[in-house]
């Protein structure tokens, strides 16, 4: 188990949240060039353009590996991005489960989401998280609304994803929706995800 | 709705997911009420049970004119999670259907 108190960014039961590095550009590489990974759009044509990328990463954004608690292995990444603290808003983004065997049957992607909001909405006092889902990903954007977030619109014709323009759905979550409902529903799936058979 | 039409929304669903490999989507479509969803043994990450559970409350919901919950502190105090196997899944919709309408 990782105790580099230093370089952990949050710590749930079931995983992690560190800094991406350097060194993860050629996992991340690979992640970022799975099919499923292709509404996420920009894939990185190489591991060295994937190195700039993680060298290059502005200071209003962290990029996290979220790292299984139990033996560090990494299995996936998400960003908290655009923080500008004069309006109180952050966007989160770039959620992938790099390595889904991995993660099966464990409750690592709500975890995960979780450790963010809490650190968003508890220790930073910000007011509202947002980001835009490609309205073909069908599944994030199901995953999203279930975790609380509320579809506030859609700009059209604003992506383009595996060679294809496509619509942006816009999701948002207040602080005060996620202290009055949102926080207890994931606590909940991860508490029901936990139970052992 | 009968546990068959609540199985069959399940299984529409579950089938629908890219990541259900062969084997499972075999295992699926014979209706086997074993098959795990979560645990230590289930194929599905959080976001394909996310998925699952989605579908089935807004199928419900359409069907029953009423929102049914599947995650709240009633799915949490079960001995089981409702959310074992497709076969305890649809015992706790029936459950929580029964109740409604009694």
């Amino acid at each position: 188990m990782n105790n580099n108190k230093e370089e952990i960014f949050a710590r749930g039961s079931w995983c992690y949240l560190r800094p991406i590095r350097v060194s993860d550009a050629g996992m991340t590489f690979e992640w970022r060039n799975l099919d499923r990974a292709s509404s996420l759009g920009g894939a990185p044509i190489d591991v060295e353009s994937q190195v700039e990328w993680i060298s290059s990463r502005p200071e209003s954004e962290l990029n996290f590996i979220i790292c299984l608690a139990s033996n560090d292995i990494p299995v996936g990444m998400i960003s908290i991005i655009d923080i500008n603290h004069h309006h109180g808003t952050v966007q989160t983004s770039r959620f992938l489960i790099g390595e889904e065997k991995l993660v099966a049957g464990l409750p690592i992607a709500v975890e995960a989401m979780y450790l963010c909001y809490e650190k968003i909405f508890l220790e930073w006092n910000i007011r509202k998280v947002w980001g835009f889902v490609a309205s073909t990903n069908w599944r994030m954007i199901k995953w999203q609304t279930f975790l609380g977030m509320k579809k506030e619109g859609v700009q059209e014709q604003q992506l383009i994803v595996g060679g294809e323009i496509v619509d942006a759905v816009l999701l948002g979550l207040t602080r005060e929706h996620y202290l009055s409902y949102v926080q207890n529903r994931m606590h909940t799936m991860i508490r029901l995800m936990e139970k052992k058979r | 709705m009968d546990r068959i039409s609540i199985k069959n929304i399940i299984v529409k669903s579950l089938t629908s997911l890219d990541s259900v490999d062969d084997q499972a989507q075999t295992e699926i479509a014979s209706m086997d009420e074993a098959f795990p969803l979560f645990g230590s043994d289930a194929r599905l990450d959080s976001l394909d049970l996310v998925s699952v559970i989605t579908d089935l409350e807004e199928a419900l919901s359409d069907q029953l004119d009423y929102f049914l919950s599947l995650t709240d502190d009633a799915a949490l105090s079960r001995e089981i999670s409702p959310f074992d196997t497709i076969g305890t899944l649809l015992d706790y919709c029936e459950e929580l259907i029964g109740a409604r309408n009694t």
